[in-house]
């Protein structure tokens, strides 16, 4: 009962969803708009578990991590209920909410981003390798789509950007739409196997 | 010699790397810019749009993602401030409405009236069901906007009810949900024209849905950027980014291009892997 | 120009090349950045949860008299029975509804805008290059990719070319993504160099 309910519940759901595109009937739509307004609902409170995980690990090393491990793991805890405490109270717009947000988030998370940079090239140095033509096919058409995508490539040659939106608008796009149709069967398949209850790791833990 | 340098150092690349961004940064080349077809849709669509007409742009991005949009999102605020358009904001990554006060404040918007002018309606959590929710009813999703009004009562959103009430969808694009979800839930089913500024990573996934006609209109990362602001006549970060982008892809090629050597240059030894 | 004297910026230049710093050596600083900066995401993720939850849901019941508001909200509190082994199974239930919606939403969308549009678009006169090859390389890579049949004779030809054109299509993404990991750069360098440093406009 404590799969095959919840597995239940999946596929009527899923179903009113599908079911309720295809006929207009007003109290189909109205359900669909009510269990759509749920799982919004229900989304908002699944974004506070990354916090209770965070807190978990983070309390673990606070005591019993070795070196320095407890200021981190403080800073993360105090920064994550200081920041929650003062959206809460005073709201996401206020000066000083947004000033943190700013000045932390911000750029913690772009220039960790950005760091990508770096370990793109040191990649493009290591392991971008012409071992056979498959790869050959790969790193020129890399090559011509860099030369084309920057102003300098029109002045080494001005016919690289033509090849490069060409390389980009023809073969790239029927390659990307093979894919995208392919994967498009299989995204249906593999939704298909969880409303049917066929797959259902997505439940987790034991089969009690 | 070629083992010395297939074991060089990855922070000596690094450096390189760095240095290939900050000179042109610093000292700029002026190496012009080109404006790609796509781009140019996307001008022309906003050009088009009656003074008046509502617009939602939709910040569906975190800072990662917004560190490559910025420039062509202030880019296509300012065209959107210019053409008299209501600007609808809202979000759908929980990063995107803080973003977006961010953006109408660096952007012509911060001389307009909040309110009338523009909103931010906020974040919608659920990614793909909530823009399916919101499509229907927006009043209705966003009881109250970003800054804790109660939307009904805001005079930017006189006659909109859903979607279909807006003249063009546009998403600050860096993952999912982004431009599948939005045509998927939007642009198909309500027949409302989906354009989009996306990170770099996703463009070629979106060549399909330009030739299908299912987006109107793409600001691709800098590059797109930098061609939308010449076409407003300004100059953003993405004009002056440009040099450090042709610098900076020369030097990639030129780090593949070694790395092959050294490749070529150890294999007639002892064969070496592709390694980190 | 000159160097900033606004707090924040310089609170942000900070995080910024503490984070750089990885780049040289694991160090303290781009620790105590990184986790840092990891709580606010967390908080401000708290924060947008809680809004949302108020908005729609906790409003409408005070404010309004929704009862069937309560239905998720209860839903919503089941989530966090996962983290008690005995009651846990109870947490299935809001993220089958989660599932079910996220599921049937993508199945409808999926077949009209992915699929069908996509073929759509994709039958083309083959009057000039360019369209035979948009049609026969879309054709060469979902054969690349079906695999009920034994790929041989004319059909391994097939696939061959469809294997090459996806491979143009991952060079595109490489060179792509180049493009983006060095606006990301630029984007914390022009921070650096113009509103912190003050050495460029």
């Amino acid at each position: 009962m404590r799969r095959e309910l919840p597995v239940a519940l999946a596929f009527a759901v899923g179903v009113l969803m599908i079911v309720s595109f295809f006929f207009t009937s007003e109290p189909l739509v109205e359900a669909a708009k009510t269990v759509q307004n749920w799982g919004v609902i229900i989304a908002a409170f699944a974004l506070g578990l990354a916090s209770v995980n965070l807190i978990q690990i983070h309390a673990r090393r606070i005591i019993r991590g070795k070196g320095l491990d407890w200021l981190y793991s403080g800073a993360l805890i105090f920064s994550m209920i200081g920041i929650a405490l003062l959206g809460i109270v005073r709201g996401p717009t206020h000066r000083t909410y947004q000033f943190w947000f700013d000045a932390l988030f911000v750029p913690g998370q772009a220039t960790v981003y950005a760091m990508t940079g770096f370990f793109i090239a040191s990649a493009a140095y290591r392991a971008f390798r012409v071992r056979n033509l498959d790869a050959a096919i790969l790193l020129l058409s890399a090559a011509v789509l860099m030369l084309g995508n920057v102003p300098i490539g029109e002045k080494i040659w001005s016919q690289f950007p033509v090849i490069g939106d060409w390389l980009m608008n023809i073969p790239n796009l029927a390659g990307q739409r093979g894919m995208l149709i392919g994967a498009g069967i299989g995204g249906i398949a593999s939704g298909l196997r969880v409303l049917l209850g066929i797959e259902k790791s997505y439940l987790g833990g034991s089969s009690s | 010699m070629f083992e010395k340098l297939a074991r060089m150092d990855r922070r000596i690349i690094y450096a390189v790397v760095f240095l290939s961004l900050s000179i042109p940064l610093i000292w700029p080349i002026g190496l012009g810019v080109t404006v790609g077809p796509e781009t140019k849709e996307l001008y022309n669509t906003v050009e088009s749009l009656a003074p008046g007409s509502a617009v939602i742009l939709s910040m569906d991005t975190s800072p990662g993602g917004y560190g490559e949009l910025a420039s062509g999102a202030a880019a296509l605020l300012n065209h959107l401030s210019r053409q008299g358009i209501r600007v609808i904001g809202m979000g759908f990554f929980d990063t995107g409405p803080s973003l977006l006060e961010t953006a109408f404040g660096g952007s012509d918007f911060k001389n307009k009236q909040y309110g009338t002018d523009y909103v931010n309606l906020g974040y919608l959590a659920g990614s793909e069901t909530a823009i399916a929710r919101m499509a229907k009813d927006i009043p209705g999703s966003f009881p109250r906007d970003y800054r804790g009004n109660l939307t009904p009562e805001l005079p930017a959103m006189e006659g909109i009810s859903s979607a279909q009430d807006v003249a063009l969808v546009i998403t600050i694009s860096s993952g999912t949900p982004g431009v599948p979800e939005w045509i998927r839930q939007v642009g198909d089913p309500m027949g409302v024209p989906i354009a989009t500024a996306i990170v770099a990573v996703n463009v070629p996934n979106m060549t399909p849905y330009m030739q299908s006609g299912q987006l109107s209109g793409m600001i691709p990362s800098m590059k797109g950027a930098a061609g939308y602001e010449s076409l407003m006549g300004t100059s953003g970060l993405g004009i002056r980014g440009m040099d450090a982008q042709s610098i900076s892809h020369l030097t990639i090629l030129a780090l593949v291009l070694l790395g092959n050597v050294v490749y070529l240059g150890t294999k007639s030894g002892a064969s070496r892997g592709g390694g980190r | 120009m000159q160097i900033s004297t606004d707090i924040g910026t310089w609170i942000a230049a900070i995080a910024t090349i503490g984070i750089m710093s990885f780049a040289f050596k694991d160090n303290p600083l781009y620790k105590l950045v990184e986790n840092v900066y990891v709580g606010v995401s967390a908080g401000h993720a708290l924060v947008l949860g809680w809004i949302n939850i108020r908005d729609r849901g906790i409003e409408p019941l005070t404010s309004k008299g929704d009862w069937q508001v309560l239905v998720p909200l209860a839903l919503g509190v089941l989530l966090y029975t996962r983290y008690s082994k005995r009651i846990a199974w109870l947490s299935r239930f809001p993220l089958a509804i989660l599932v079910g919606i996220g599921t049937g939403l993508a199945i409808r969308g999926t077949i009209g805008s992915q699929i069908v549009s996509q073929v759509k678009s994709t039958i083309l006169p083959l009057n000039s290059v360019n369209n035979i090859l948009i049609v026969l390389g879309t054709l060469g890579v979902l054969t690349y990719f079906f695999f009920s049949v034994e790929h041989t004779g004319a059909l391994k030809h097939v696939s061959v070319f469809g294997r090459y054109i996806m491979m143009v299509s991952f060079g595109a993404a490489f060179g792509s993504t180049v493009m983006g990991r060095m606006a990301l750069f630029i984007g914390r360098l022009h921070f650096l160099y113009a509103n912190w440093l003050g050495i460029i406009k």
